[in-house]
């Protein structure tokens, strides 16, 4: 296990913070960018607390996975509600029979994979239960 | 002086269970077993269910999380070196001068640091602390339903509570510690399940023996009958042993059927969770407790207990609005058969 990366992601894989154009409220999640995708403004980044929840943009359902992921796996492109943000994501507790797009769903903090004694959570979404 | 006292409560539940009946029937045991616990997802950690806990808390406390001063996690299944505190401490938002620390080794680990919290908050070190209880805990195959720590109780579950100066919901009354050194549950590095001693001396000799001592010390203290009392919560290694530890602490007969029904008394809906226990049943208190009345909380583990009193506050009601109710968790669950559970309690995997 390399322990850079881990380091350099820390921030992205523990905190559910975005950045928040301040010229045209575009929210990137989770790289960091120096130029707004959306309208080009330089430098114009504050940090955002993201919702935990959010709604199906898209997704696909994974048969073919490594023995550590139960198949067959959805994942989605979520959009984030308000302040807004969209989501790559693996989900949890999430039969692929259930999925759709525009299925309501919450973020939940879960481990992503374990590799040499050390598990490494970070974001997955499941349909919201409220 | 103000005491200090909770500010803010939250909880994380695992979604799936297992009905106590399946797993004696997969061990082919005749015998008539009611209640459920909680099953772990296989991506569930004692860190990801303690941080979830934690966020709920702070929305529960509706404070900054760069004023929490200290988080200590609390856990007898976490990482034996490396911290999980740290990583909840980044993931809230705490400053880096935040302190933190694990404390391992017995589900009164909890009260351990509730105390240090208080100590940091009385002395002005701190404004706000954070404590998380989560447990893992998985019981030998085949184990039976009569002892603590067996497959029919060991379950999945985190808790946290923020403590402070402002705004508390339920205030820090008194404290008293009983302990005697007993060895009743154990676990070295090479033990995939705890090791428990004599079924009936442990329970009499060590949980009853310490909770009552524990608990009649601090009632003493506090000048203070059993029956004054609104809400007794106490660590929940073992239905029976519950409903024994109550009779002794001089709950009459005819009550303790209420008692083991109240807010609190989770044994039989989510099973021992270990460190996430007293959290976990504080936060089903808070939800439906009002101001004035009192709550007994009486941990247990590596032989000792820790009696704390709180009185629960006027803002209980105004916060109630912002916090993640239990029910939610109680809702909603999946049951899984007794093949499942294993798995995802890695007890069993896939042969590569």
């Amino acid at each position: 296990m390399s322990t850079p990366p881990l380091y350099r992601d820390i921030a992205q894989n523990l905190k559910f913070e975005g950045l928040k154009c301040k010229s045209c409220g575009y929210v990137a999640y989770p790289e960091y960018h120096r130029i707004c995708l959306k309208c080009g403004a330089i430098d114009q980044w504050e940090k955002v607390k993201l919702s935990r929840t959010g709604t199906v943009h898209t997704y696909i359902v994974s048969y073919y996975l490594p023995p550590e992921f139960e198949t067959p796996l959805p994942l989605a492109i979520v959009d984030l509600d308000p302040p807004g943000g969209r989501i790559y994501a693996i989900s949890t507790e999430t039969k692929h029979e259930d999925m759709k797009v525009g299925l309501r769903v919450e973020v939940d903090f879960r481990e992503i994979y374990h590799k040499d004694g050390l598990s490494v959570p970070s974001f997955k979404f499941k349909p919201l239960r409220e | 002086m103000n005491m200090p006292g909770i500010v803010g409560s939250g909880v994380y539940l695992p979604y799936y269970r297992i009905k106590l009946s399946d797993i004696a029937e997969a061990w082919n045991r005749n015998i008539k077993i009611a209640g459920e616990k909680t099953v772990p997802a296989p991506d569930e950690t004692p860190l990801t269910m303690g941080r979830n806990a934690a966020d709920n808390a702070i929305s529960h406390a509706g404070i900054p999380s760069e004023d929490i001063g200290a988080v200590y996690f609390c856990s007898n299944s976490s990482m034996i070196e490396g911290s999980y505190a740290q990583d909840i401490a980044i993931a809230i938002g705490t400053k880096p001068s935040v302190t933190i620390a694990d404390l391992h080794g017995s589900p009164r680990s909890f009260t351990i640091a509730v105390q240090m919290c208080l100590d940091a908050i009385n002395s002005k070190r701190i404004e706000y602390g954070l404590v998380v209880g989560a447990d893992i805990l998985v019981g030998g195959l085949g184990t039976s339903a009569g002892d603590a720590g067996s497959e029919y109780v060991s379950a999945a579950g985190a808790g946290a509570i923020i403590l402070g100066n402002k705004e508390i919901i339920a205030e820090f009354e008194a404290i008293a510690s009983y302990m005697t050194g007993i060895k009743e549950r154990w676990r070295s590095f090479e033990d995939k399940f705890p090791r428990l001693g004599d079924g009936r001396f442990i329970r009499d000799k060590g949980y009853i023996n310490h909770v009552i001592q524990a608990g009649k010390s601090l009632l003493s203290k506090i000048n203070c009958e059993i029956s004054e009392i609104n809400h007794v919560i106490l660590q929940q290694p073992h239905a029976q042993w519950v409903r024994r530890a109550l009779g002794k602490l001089g709950i009459p007969r005819d009550q303790i059927k209420a008692r083991l029904a109240a807010p609190g008394i989770h044994i039989n809906k989510f099973g021992d969770l270990g460190a996430a226990c007293l959290p976990v049943a504080l936060t089903e208190v808070l939800e439906k407790g009002q101001p004035g009345e009192k709550i007994l909380t009486i941990s247990y583990g590596a032989g000792g207990s820790d009696a704390i009193s709180w009185n629960i506050k006027d803002p209980v009601n105004t916060k109630r609005s912002q916090a993640v109710s239990i029910e939610k968790f109680l809702k909603h669950k999946e049951y899984v058969n007794y093949t499942t559970h294993l798995k995802y309690n890695k007890v069993i995997s896939q042969f590569v």
